[in-house]
This record gives C-alpha cells, structure tokens and sequence, in this order.
C-alpha cells in the first residue's frame, strides 16, 4: 500500500514537473528578434532570414531529398526535358495578390538568367511548365535554391513574397520584416524581425553579449573564438567553397604543367589551420564530403617536389596575377598565402590590388544543395565551369568532377560552415544545412 | 701665314692663354672650395642619418620593451610558452604594430617561424632567420606582398618556460624618415631601395614624394652598390646645368653586408655655377678686350716691322723679273730693317754695275765675234778677188792676145765673188732687220707636213738618204701663229738636222700638245752635241760648221722668242740631237703683236 501510495506521490511528482517545464518552454508570441550583419541593412536579401520572405518551389531535407514547397507535386517527360509543376493552392503574396502559374513565370523570368538550367518556362493551365534542350534531372532541386525563390513587387514597387514574414519599414539603418498572421506556413511565434545593418563583428558580437541583439553573424573564422567565448552558435554544414579559379585562355597558364604546379604548391592545411583555426575542411573537390563522401579520392596534401618538377618543365613561364572577391580580408589573406606558395614553387604570382582581369582568382562560393546533381551544377555555374549536366547519380558526378578537376582551371581549397550566435532569449533557432534561417518557429523569452 | 697673321695668332693665343689659365685657376679654386663645403655638408648630413638611424633604432627597441612588458604579449608569450597553438595570434601582430607605431612586427617562435606577421599576415609558419640580439638595430629588406621595404629593425626577446618569442618591429625608411634628418634647405635627399628586378623609378623617393627624374640617379646608384662605398657625382635632374646636383651615394647595408638601399645627398650647385658664369663671363670679356688688344698691337708692330719687309719682298720680285734698278726706301725702320734695306740697295746697285759691265764685256766680245766672223766669211771671197784680180795684172802683161778672154772669165769670178759678199752681207743684214711676226690662226701639224714635204725629195736623193718621220697629236689645237716665221724656222732645223748627219738616218718631228703650249720636237740621228756646244748653239754666229754663219739657230731662237715661245736642245753626241719648241696656246699680253 504504502509503496503504491508513494509510486503515485512519484508519478504526480514527475507529472507536476513536467508541466512546469512545459509551461517555462513553450514558445511565446510576440516580441522582435533584432538581428545585425556587416552588409548595409538594404541587402537583407542575402541576409540568413531571407527564405523568411520568400519560398521557393520546392525544398531540400538534410539529406537531399526533394520535398514540396509552393509546389506540391511534379512530373517530367521527354527525359527530363520537360518538367511541369502543379502549385500548391491557396497561397497569396504579402500585397493580397493570389500565387498562380502566371505569377510564377513572372517571378522566374523577371530578370534575364543565363545560368539557369532551363530553356523556357512558361504556364500551362494551373501548371507551370520549364522546358530544356537537355536532359534537366536535377531540376526539381535546383528549384529549391533561394536565387529560385519566388516574389513580385507590390504597387508600391517593393518586393513581396509569400513567406511568413513581410517587408514592413526601412529606417535608421535597418529592416523591418512583419509577421504575416495569414500565412500560408502559419504565423510565426515573433511579431516582427529587425534586421540592423552596416555593423562590425565586434559590435555585433558586443550586441549579442550585452542583449542588444539577438543574432548576429559570425564568419568561419571566428567560429573558434566564439567557441572560446562561449557563444550559443548555430553551424552549418559546410556549405561555402573557397576556390581558385584558373583562366585558362591566359597565355600564362595555357600550359596544364603549371596549372598543375600551382594547384600542387599550396598548402591547404596551413590554411585551416590558421586561418579558419580548423573549422571547415581542406578539400581538392568540388563538392563537400558530407554531401558526396568522396572528397578524399582528391589529395589536397601539397607536393611542392613535383609542382617544382613541373615548374621546371616550362621554360620563362609568365607572371600570374590573382585576384579575389570584393574586399574580403580573410580571402585577400588566403591570396597572400597561395603568392607565397607558388613562390616556393618557383611561380611568380602577383596578387592584384584593383579590380580587373587577372590569371587566377580567388573566389568564395556558397552551395546550398543537400542534391548531388544539382549541388555540382549550381557549383559548377558559380564558378564559370562549362559542364553538361550529371545523371541524378553519385558516380555520375564523381566522374565528371574528377574529368573537371583534372583540367586545373579550378582548385578547390576549403569547404567552410556558415554560423550565427544568438541570444539567449532566442527560442528554436534553426539553421538549415546551407546556413539560412528558414523555418519562422522560433520564439523569444521575454515576449509579452 | 704671313707674319701680320702669326704675330695675331701669338699675341692672341698669348692673352687666351693668360687668360683662360688665370679663369681656369680661379674657377678650380672655387670649385675646390665649394667642393670642400659640399663635401663638410654632406659627411654633416651623414652623421646626422647615422645619430637619426640610432635614435630610431633605440626608439623602436624601446617600443619593443614597452610591448613586452604588455598584458597581450605576456599572455601570447606565456599560452605559446606553454604549448598553446600558434595559429591563434594569426593577426596579432597587426594590432600590436598598430598599438605601438611600427611599420613592421613579426612574433617570431624559438625556431624562428613566423607566427604572426604585421607586413605579411599571410606569411605565418614560414621561417625567419634567428636575429642577432647583439646588434642594437640594423637594416633588413623585408619581403611584402607588393614587393619589398627597407625597415629599421629592433629585436627583443621574450623568455618564457623553455621557449622563447622574438618581438622583431622595425619602422620603414621612407618619405617620413627622410623627413626627420632636418636637411638645411636646397639639400635634397633620396632614398633608393634596391628592388628585385633592376633599378625602378618608384623605387627612388625623396623628402617631398617621389622624385620627377628618378633615372638620372640611376648611374650613381649603381656605381654606389658597385663599390659598396660612398661615391660622389654631380647628377642633373633637369636641363638647367644650374639645377644640378653634387650628390653623395652612401650604400646602406644589411646584416649580411648586402646592400639593400642608397642614401643620396645632394648638394645644389647653383651658387658654383652662377659663380663660374661670373668668372667665365669676365674671362671672356678680358680674352676678348686683349684680342683686340692683340690685333690693335699687332697691327701697329706689323705696320712698323713688315712694311720694308713687305717693300724688300716686292723690290725682289722686280728685281727677278730683270728691273734692277729698284730700290727701296727704309722709311721709319730702323736696326736690321734698315740695314736689310741698305744691303738690298746695295745690291741691287752692285748687280747693274756688274750687269753693265758684264754687257759692256759681251758686247766687246760680240763685236769681236763678229769681226772674226765677218773677216772669216769676207776673207774667203776676198782672196778668190785678189787671185782674180792679180791673174787679171799678170794676163796683160803675159798673155795680152788671151786677155780678153781671161778678162771675161776673171769678171764672172769677180762678180760670183761679189755677189757671195752680198750674199754674206745680206745675211747679216736680214738678221738685223728680223721681222715680228704676223699672227694668225695656225694649224701646226700642218705647217710641220708642209715642211717635211718641202723637204722630202732633198732628203732621199741624198748620197745617204736621210728619213723623215712624222709623230703628229690628233689633239693639238690651232695656235696663234706667223706660218710663214715658224717655217723658216722649223725648215731651218730641218736643215741643221741634215747637215748633222753626213751618213744618212733619220729625222722624226713630233707634236704634242700641252697644258698651256704645243710643243714641237725636232729630232735627228745625226752626230750630236757636246754639252758646251748645247750651251752656245743659240748665239749668234756661233757654228760647228765649217761653212755656216751661225745665224741660223739664232734666227730660229729669235723666230720663237717673238711668238712668246721657248726653244732648248737635247743632245748625246753620237746619239743625236732634240730641239723641243714650246709655243703658247693663248698670245701673251706682252707677246707679239698680232
């Protein structure tokens, strides 16, 4: 009797505390994540909240596979020559104006997309319809990708999707996107997001610290420091590529022995190991190893015998210049390092300090694809590389990356996570694999 | 050169020289002097680098301490001391160069790796050589990713545990640096950094930026890295000599001794050069006063000293063309002027009396000549006029049936005879009365065939034939001449080359034609000439004939002379004899009338 009196004083016990605990984590409603970046507020649109705003057709799970998004189902004829799209009904865009086919057209052709893997897109009844010359196995995927993501302009001239969240303001520097109570994912926990601009990471980091913010960026490289600091961080997989891409038309390169030389010389390790302080990877592949698994049949170990043997090889070699993207400091000191490494090699490299055509270039890409396929093509056509696209099959693009890689005009070097830190009165944050917030249930602490 | 001309040439050499050697030495003194000042300057503004190189080097040193002592170094000495991973001070350098004003900062592991580089971030885990901490500061090139720098270094070590973190800062010798020497002003002070790929003008800077003409230092920048020692030059930036530059390179160097920059000082040398313009001007305006000065003297010694000379000369040559009568008059001159004067004087005096003497001499000879020979060719028919006359006396008183008739034949005698002292006579005569010749336009070669035809029949019916051969110039121009004298003439030699060869041979007459004359040679086989008879053969009455009167050749001599003309004789006895006559293309002025 008395055991069972005290099995049921435990299990109202355990049951009172869990309900307390329910009760302290439920998500609450209402409230402003105030999140800061370093680009200037008008570019929220690269920004991690971005797929906030807008959806796409479709979407990718962690493990690549194609779920529905404003489309909810799809069929491809002619060998995935042609695709049609059936839309998901009842979604209407932040200005009123219902989704349709047309919309859509609209939406994917509204600016010219030479890249985009399609011929024609075009509507056919509730349907929309892309159409290709070539096989477009990977399509369905590619169309998840953010640059696919579907918008209009309201009569006001600003742009509007159909995502949980809406543009409201642009004032004093920074964002307002406004909760959307009808919409079609359901309305988020938070009233609004406030996006500041044009702030530096220590100031966003000192934000983030004292409660000013409640996301802030926090670049590969300080991914350790922040670790060290004990930061709440979201990572994601390793979605960004920093590659050297090799005009190969340049007389200074045309000879594949000094391509090859210099793709040899460089030392990845020391790369990852100082500059991104070991987060991320040193790859000699395209794609990264969690999504392929096959990095390693790429050495990335450098082999400056062999890049001087090849050096050797070519008598009087012109000097290389290199360039990188923009202004970014970290990949300007990755530049400094691959001119200090191909000196070793015996090549003379000069890095570039205006913009303008140069022998190599340095470049950062960011890969969001959970697919193969469609992660090699959009890596592919970021980085100017002329493929035909692979068979839905990891053997396929193994292939044709290995045929592409062997060309050295494009060395891979890192593969790098993107992160965010948060405050902690931020609630079921989540980072999607390639780094972007993408589902609005997050929730604040403090809301009232 | 006359001597007005040398006497110039030397009195104005003589002030140029004075002149320019008295500018040359005034010039090289002031140069010397300014070269001296130039010099004490620049080994001032060298001194002055060296104390300024010191105290930039113990400035940074003392910077290196400050920094060692830091919290932020201690803790990077102490993590990395105590196995603490590098690649976490990948940008520390950078904010503690930043921090404490340096150009340059690099932490350095105990084995010498770079584990973070202010100038070169990207340079971490390359290695550096160990610096010597026994040397206060020194001068390093140091790598960068555009290229390379010249710094000041300073090294400070940081124990910690077993390990040791080198603090190696440096400050770049720049503009500013160049800045801090001071220079006084118008001293302009160039640096030059050695680069990898030959001189570069970007390479060169000067206090005030980058220097306009970089490239004119280029010369003295080499020979400086050459000899490794200080060399000195005079360097023009522009185009105005007046802007140009003593200048000093001073090789700077590293640790290793290789030479990693140049410090140029240079000196202006306006004020030289002004100064030099000054004292060329005033040399040139001295030179030029005293060669006038010169010319103004040398025309007053010339105007005393050459003037009987000048008269001497011209009295010479009148006296060379026969007219020895001329004097000349000393004038002002004095000493031996004048008594080269007198002596000309005298001379001249002493030559017409010895010529009137001498033609007093040869007239009395050749009135003798003439006696002797007008006795000889008068005696000769004379004597066949006695016999005759004296058969005559003695016919009439022997043999007066037959006087008549030796009457008749001692008359034709008489009158033959008679008539031979015409002849004689008239020769004579004709000499006397020789005619000027009528000029007219001749053809030579013609007159000579004339001649020779005229000739020919006595010629071959000769006991000994005697040939003529002609060798007459295609080229030979028509020449003014009497045809009717040169005839005579040339007949005449015809005739003298016949009777010189008794045994026959030939006679060969050429024609040439000259540059200003035609020459005519008249050429025989015959017996020849001893020098002495060469000598007289154109005197009048002189022969070597037994039957001649000696006026043939004279007439010839004086046929020639008439047409402005010359006549001479070769000869080789046994050989044969040559009469070469010149005659004049163009009449003389005072040749013959034509």
């Amino acid at each position: 009797m008395r055991r069972t009196a005290f099995l049921l004083l435990a299990a109202s016990s355990v049951f009172l505390f869990s309900s307390f605990a329910n009760a302290r984590t439920r998500p609450r409603q209402g409230g402003t994540l105030r999140v800061e970046t370093q680009a200037d507020a008008s570019r929220w649109m690269t920004s991690p909240v971005r797929m906030l705003v807008f959806d796409s057709l479709t979407q990718l799970d962690d493990t690549g596979k194609v779920l529905p998004r404003l489309a909810i189902r799809w069929d491809s004829q002619s060998d995935d020559r042609r695709w049609q799209f059936w839309l998901r009904p009842g979604v209407r865009f932040h200005d009123g104006t219902p989704l349709s086919a047309a919309t859509i057209v609209q939406s994917l052709t509204a600016q010219p997309c030479s890249a985009c893997p399609w011929g024609s897109v075009h509507v056919a009844g509730e349907a929309v319809v892309f159409e290709s010359e070539s096989p477009m196995p990977e399509l369905p995927a590619l169309l998840a990708n953010s640059r696919y993501a579907i918008t209009r302009r309201d009569e006001s001239g600003n742009i509007v999707g159909t995502g949980p969240f809406r543009y409201a303001t642009n004032s004093n520097g920074a964002i307002t996107l406004a909760a959307v109570d009808d919409s079609w994912r359901a309305r988020p926990f938070v009233n609004a997001i406030e996006l500041r601009g044009s702030r530096s990471l220590r100031d966003q980091w000192m934000d983030v610290s004292v409660g000013r913010a409640d996301v802030v960026e926090v670049p590969a490289e300080w991914l350790r420091r922040a670790q060290q600091e004990h930061m709440r961080l979201l990572t994601s997989r390793d979605t960004d590529l920093i590659a050297i891409v090799i005009d190969e038309k340049d007389p200074a390169v045309q000879d594949s022995r000094l391509r090859e030389a210099l793709a040899l010389s460089l030392d990845r390790a020391a790369l990852f190991n100082v500059v991104f302080q070991k987060q991320g990877e040193t790859t000699a592949s395209l794609l990264p190893n969690w999504l392929t698994g096959y990095s390693f049949a790429f050495p990335a170990a450098p082999n400056l015998a062999r890049a001087k043997e090849l050096r050797s090889q070519v008598e009087r070699p012109q000097e290389m210049t290199l360039s990188v993207d923009g202004n970014d400091p970290v990949l300007q000191l990755m530049a400094d390092r691959v001119v200090l490494n191909a000196r070793d090699a015996g090549i003379v490299v000069r890095p570039l300090t205006a913009p303008g055509h140069s022998t190599l270039h340095l470049t950062r890409i960011h890969v969001e694809e959970t697919n193969v396929a469609a992660a090699f093509v959009d890596a592919t056509e970021q980085l100017g590389a002329i493929t035909t696209p692979p068979a839905d099959d990891l053997s396929a693009v193994f292939h044709q990356e290995q045929d592409l890689l062997a060309k050295h005009t494009i060395v891979p070097l890192l593969y790098t996570p993107r992160a965010i830190a948060y405050s902690p009165r931020a609630h079921d944050l989540k980072l999607s694999s390639d780094g972007a917030v993408r589902e609005a249930d997050f929730w604040l602490e403090d809301a009232k | 050169m006359n001597l007005r001309q040398r006497l110039l040439l030397m009195f104005s050499l003589t002030v140029i020289i004075a002149v320019a050697a008295v500018a040359y030495i005034v010039s090289l003194r002031t140069r010397d002097a300014f070269a001296q000042a130039d010099q004490d300057r620049t080994a001032g503004l060298v001194a002055q680098f060296h104390r300024e190189f010191d105290r930039r080097g113990l400035e940074i040193k003392m910077r290196l301490d400050r920094m060692a002592a830091s919290e932020e170094v201690n803790r990077v000495t102490f993590d990395l001391g105590h196995g603490g991973e590098a690649s976490a001070y990948l940008n520390e350098a950078g904010t503690l160069a930043q921090q404490y004003g340096l150009d340059f900062l690099e932490l350095l592991n105990s084995d010498g790796s770079i584990v973070s580089s202010a100038q070169w971030p990207a340079r971490f885990g390359y290695k550096e050589s160990l610096p010597d901490l026994s040397v206060s500061a020194y001068l390093k090139k140091e790598e960068l990713p555009q290229g390379s720098a010249v710094g000041l270094f300073a090294v400070r070590p940081i124990k910690s545990g077993d390990a040791t973190l080198y603090l190696v800062g440096g400050e770049r010798l720049d503009r500013e640096f160049l800045q801090s020497l001071s220079a006084p002003e118008g001293i302009q002070i160039v640096l030059y950094r050695v680069g990898e790929s030959g001189f570069q003008p970007e390479d060169v800077v000067s206090m005030s930026g980058m220097v306009d003409t970089p490239e004119k230092y280029a010369p003295l920048i080499k020979l400086a890295m050459t000899r490794r020692t200080e060399v000195s030059a005079i360097v023009s930036p522009t185009n105005d000599r007046k802007d140009s530059l003593q200048t000093t390179a001073i090789p700077l160097m590293d640790r290793s001794g290789v030479v990693v920059s140049v410090l140029l000082v240079g000196s202006p040398r306006r004020g030289l050069i002004t100064l030099q313009d000054h004292i060329r001007a005033v040399a040139l305006t001295v030179g030029g006063l005293g060669i006038l000065l010169a010319i103004a003297a040398s025309l007053w010694i010339t105007g005393r000293i050459t003037r009987p000379i000048v008269e001497l000369a011209s009295a010479s040559r009148q006296v060379a063309a026969g007219d020895w009568n001329v004097t000349v008059s000393p004038h002002h001159a004095s000493g031996e002027i004048a008594e080269l004067a007198e002596a000309f004087n005298r001379m001249t005096s002493q030559l017409v009396e010895q010529r009137d003497r001498l033609v007093q001499t040869e007239r009395v000879a050749a009135w003798r000549e003439l006696a002797r020979r007008l006795a000889h060719e008068l005696k000769n028919p004379l004597f066949p006029l006695q016999l005759t006359v004296e058969n005559l006396v003695k016919a009439r008183q022997v043999l007066p049936g037959e006087f008549d008739e030796i009457f008749d034949e001692s008359t034709k005698t008489l009158m033959a005879e008679i008539q031979n002292l015409k002849t004689i006579i008239q020769r004579f005569s004709d000499f006397s009365k020789m005619p000027q010749p009528q000029l007219q336009a001749v053809k030579i070669n013609e007159l000579v065939e004339r001649v020779a035809s005229i000739h020919e029949a006595a010629l071959k019916n000769r006991e000994h034939p005697v040939e003529m051969r002609l060798n007459l110039a295609s080229d030979l121009p028509v020449i003014p001449a009497d045809p009717e004298l040169l005839h005579r003439a040339l007949s005449n030699l015809v005739l003298n080359a016949l009777d010189a060869m008794p045994q026959g041979g030939s006679i060969t007459i050429n024609t040439f034609a000259r540059q200003e004359t035609v020459r005519i040679d008249v050429a025989d086989t015959g017996t020849g000439l001893t020098k002495e008879e060469c000598e007289r053969l154109f005197t009048p009455y002189y022969t070597t004939k037994q039957h001649g009167t000696g006026l043939g050749l004279a007439i010839v001599q004086s046929v020639i002379t008439d047409h402005g003309g010359s006549i001479g004789v070769e000869s080789t006895p046994g050989v044969g004899t040559t009469f070469i006559i010149d005659l004049p293309r163009q009449v003389a002025a005072t040749g013959a009338n034509a």
